[in-house]
């Protein structure tokens, strides 16, 4: 019952890091993944990859983490890894198996997709362990804001996500409860091929589905009842606000960028 | 005159594809800083009621006016969504945000308050009703009763004159109902907060200021609780139940016991009998 | 049939730092065609302990034994749930099927009982508590909130357990649903089951039950019959259970001369004592 279900994987702190503005830290990390699929060579990679460290060191958010967030996609980073190693064509053979043969080319392209998508999985982890959720919907409705001007939905977008979140670790709550009574009435939900498996499904599903909009019915209401009419009109209680460590972590992340670009052009890998 | 801050004539409301009318030519007055209890069974038209007061449904027949505002357009229904808060029954499903304290800033960043004024607001609130230690917290992480206090905090942060409580303390354990039950009450008695009060529960009716029973959409018995509980016999055949000290009262009253009207505690009860120990 | 509890504990999420005892060293014996109230507040560990009895939860330590059969032993889950019924808090919210008499067919259709027998059963369950034949064909969402948990609690009455656990069964009710609720689960009992009927209103409790457990933090703290339980009025209010109206006036007088015995606690009683006590005079 006292489950402790943590949304996102956000990690409380108050460093510099935590203390930028949601805006800045989405930029920064989509700037970064720009940086990174820039990226020709491990020269690159490697400066990324220190300016990443830096971003931890100082958010003081341990290295553990960050490799615990890697380890879902491992599967994922070994299998580019595989089919980089294989199947890349090239002459400077390294070793030949029958048919297949490992280039050089081949080790350097599997190693550079690898770090890449480690690289890449990295930095946005950096952006959701140190940005709340809330704190996050609330950049991302700022930052698409201007785009209400063409009817794009910015305010009810955030509100949704917003809600999703909230509901999460309900509705998980909720799967547990109803779970346990279906088993009570005999239910078997572990054994069976996929079609018995996926009908034992059903008595979970449909009192999930039919409370779902119960609760969506009710909150409706009781967000009605509390005067919400749409994002116009709307104040925050906390405003987003740049300061200026703000506009230096962009020109530290626009430097960055240039620096990945210059060295492209230079052709130095 | 006494300051009536609602106020209906013929008040109706017929839900879409219903033969029968859900709040049936209703008529009354509720004066300002009341703390009025609204009982019923199931399908009585409580709740219906309720969300005619809060302009969440709009009445087929007859007038109301909450605070002055009689609901004639979206704007109304907006002021009257201001003075007229409402906390509802499931503490789950009124819950917003994924942290205590923007839940309580929801309304009045509805209402276009500026920030400085959320925060304070914000701060009183969770003050008020006892939560400010967990201003940071999930709601998830809440029990009922705290939860329904965060959710008091939202509706008093918009600083209203009524709050409407929709049987909120129905999914509650008697210790959570208790908390959200006294701090209506504090509220009431300090902040001057007018409260109507719906519930399913006896004990709670006992300590309002006045009672009104609904069967059918219509009031069938309107008055202080004494006066409503005395005849327990009517209250049964309107699908309540009368509190066992009522109860008491009235049996002992049929053995000829010389009982005074108006009796529901046990406290009161006890007053009375000792009474009667030391005259006999 | 009884149910033995030897020196259960169960511990949630044991070796993280959210570890948390909720059973600590609890033993009882329920035997055949007891009706058992227990009671305790929110997180006294009587949700935990009523899902042990069900075997959808399992000892961290000790054990539970229902009819002989271990808990422990594997694949004992569904033997037990052949006997032993359990219906949730707010049961209404399980129901899922297209008609009334398919969702209450669920339950026997799980323990691979013949067609024939699974229709007679059904109908005896919805007979139980009440619900019209013209209604079995009907959709379980039309009807109303308190028809709805009667079909819920038919739908694990329809598995024809022995032993009957009700979480809360009134929860949320309005007085007449209340009312009608006590009836049908004194009806249930008077078939010869046995019932557990967890609570925590006192009043309900002690109109019902012929043996009251109270548990407070995870532990027993009284196992008597009512009129026993409601003599300690101090050490129930001290964990927020408070006694019937009955029990606390009884006291109450007490203290101001009058003589009425400690086993009285309901309505009728006190009143009668009353009586007596002023004539006495």
């Amino acid at each position: 019952m006292q489950n402790n279900i943590s949304i996102g994987q956000y990690f409380p702190g108050d460093s510099f890091v935590h203390r930028l503005d949601p805006r800045t830290k989405i930029l920064f990390s989509l700037l970064f993944i720009v940086c990174i699929f820039l990226s020709k060579g491990f020269l690159c990679f490697l400066m990324i990859a220190m300016f990443a460290f830096m971003c931890m060191k100082v958010s003081k958010i341990s290295m553990k983490f960050i490799i615990k967030g890697l380890k879902p996609i491992m599967f994922i980073v070994l299998f580019t890894f595989m089919l980089n190693l294989f199947l890349s064509s090239g002459d400077d053979v390294f070793v030949k198996f029958g048919v297949i043969s490992i280039t050089f080319s081949g080790i350097r392209n599997a190693v550079f997709m690898a770090i890449r998508l480690i690289l890449l999985v990295t930095c946005t982890q950096l952006l959701t362990l140190t940005t709340s959720p809330i704190q996050l919907t609330d950049g991302i409705e700022r930052l698409l804001s201007p785009l209400k001007r063409i009817g794009f939905p910015a305010h009810e977008l955030a509100m949704m996500m917003s809600i999703a979140l909230r509901f999460i670790p309900t509705l998980i709550e909720e799967t547990e409860k109803i779970t346990k009574a279906q088993k009570a009435r005999g239910a078997d939900f572990e054994t069976g091929g996929v079609i018995k498996r996926v009908k034992s499904m059903i008595p979970l599903l449909v009192p999930l589905f039919v409370g779902a909009f119960r609760r969506a019915d009710e909150l409706a209401m009781a967000m009605e009842a509390r005067c919400y009419r749409g994002g116009s009109g709307r104040t925050k209680m906390r405003p987003l606000q740049y300061t200026n460590n703000d506009y230096y972590s962009m020109a530290a992340g626009i430097g960055l960028m240039a620096f990945v670009i210059i060295l492209n052009a230079l052709k130095v890998f | 005159m006494k300051d009536n801050i609602v106020c209906t004539k013929d008040l109706s409301f017929k839900y879409e594809g219903k033969e029968e009318y859900a709040v049936d030519h209703v008529s009354l007055e509720i004066e300002k800083g009341s703390f009025v209890c609204v009982l019923g069974r199931n399908g009585s038209g409580k709740s219906t009621f309720a969300k005619l007061l809060n302009a969440l449904l709009e009445p087929n027949e007859g007038e109301i006016k909450v605070c002055g505002i009689s609901p004639k357009t979206a704007e109304d229904a907006f002021a009257i969504r201001q003075k007229c808060g409402m906390v509802f029954q499931n503490p789950d499903n009124q819950m917003v945000a994924t942290i205590v304290e923007e839940d309580v800033a929801f309304g009045p960043e509805n209402l276009g308050i500026a920030p400085g004024e959320i925060v304070r607001r914000v701060d009183w609130a969770l003050r008020t009703v006892g939560m400010e230690e967990y201003r940071k917290s999930a709601p998830h992480m809440l029990s009922g009763g705290q939860k329904q206090r965060v959710a008091i905090a939202g509706v008093i942060a918009m600083l209203p004159e009524v709050i409407v409580f929709d049987e909120s303390t129905s999914m509650l354990d008697p210790s959570g109902r208790e908390d959200v039950f006294k701090l209506a009450r504090r509220l009431n008695e300090e902040n001057d907060v007018t409260v109507i009060w719906i519930t399913h529960f006896m004990e709670e009716a006992a300590k309002a200021d006045r009672v009104i029973v609904m069967n059918h959409g219509r009031i069938e018995m309107d008055g202080t609780p004494g006066e409503i509980f005395k005849d327990s016999d009517r209250i049964e055949s309107l699908g309540l139940e009368a509190p066992d000290m009522a109860k008491l009262a009235n049996e002992l009253k049929n053995l000829g016991l010389d009982l005074p009207d108006g009796i529901i505690t046990v406290e009161e009860m006890e007053v009375e009998l000792c009474r009667l120990l030391s005259k006999t | 049939m009884p149910v033995v509890v030897k020196n259960l504990t169960h511990v949630y999420a044991l070796g993280t730092p959210f570890e948390k005892k909720a059973l600590d060293n609890i033993s009882f014996t329920i035997e055949d065609g007891e009706f058992v109230g227990l009671i305790g507040h929110t997180g006294s560990g009587k949700s935990t302990l009523i899902q042990h009895i069900n075997a959808l939860m399992l000892p961290t330590d000790g054990k539970v034994i229902v009819n002989g059969i271990d808990t422990m032993e594997p694949k004992s889950g569904l033997e037990i749930r052949k006997s032993v019924g359990l219906v949730f808090q707010y049961p209404e919210y399980q129901l899922f099927e297209e008609t009334i008499k398919k969702d209450v067919a669920y339950g026997p259709r799980n323990l691979g009982l013949k067609e024939d027998e699974i229709e007679r059963r059904v109908a005896h369950a919805l007979k139980t508590v009440g619900i019209d034949e013209d209604l079995f064909d009907h959709s379980p969402f039309d009807l109303s909130g308190g028809q709805k948990r009667r079909v819920a609690i038919a739908g694990v009455l329809a598995m024809q357990p022995k032993i009957l656990i009700l979480d809360e069964p009134s929860a949320g009710l309005d007085p007449q649903g209340r009312a009608d609720m006590r009836k049908l689960i004194q009806n249930i009992k008077n078939e010869g089951a046995t019932v557990i009927m967890v609570s925590h209103s006192m009043d309900d409790v002690s109109k019902m039950c012929d043996r009251i457990i109270v548990m407070n933090q995870g532990k027993i703290a009284l196992d008597a019959a009512p009129a026993e339980v409601f003599k300690h009025s101090e050490f129930l209010d001290s964990i927020h259970l408070g006694v019937p109206a009955a029990a606390k006036l009884r006291e109450r007088l007490n203290k101001n001369g009058f003589q009425i015995s400690d086993n009285v606690y309901t309505l009728d009683d006190i009143k009668a004592a009353i009586i007596e006590n002023l004539k006495r005079r």
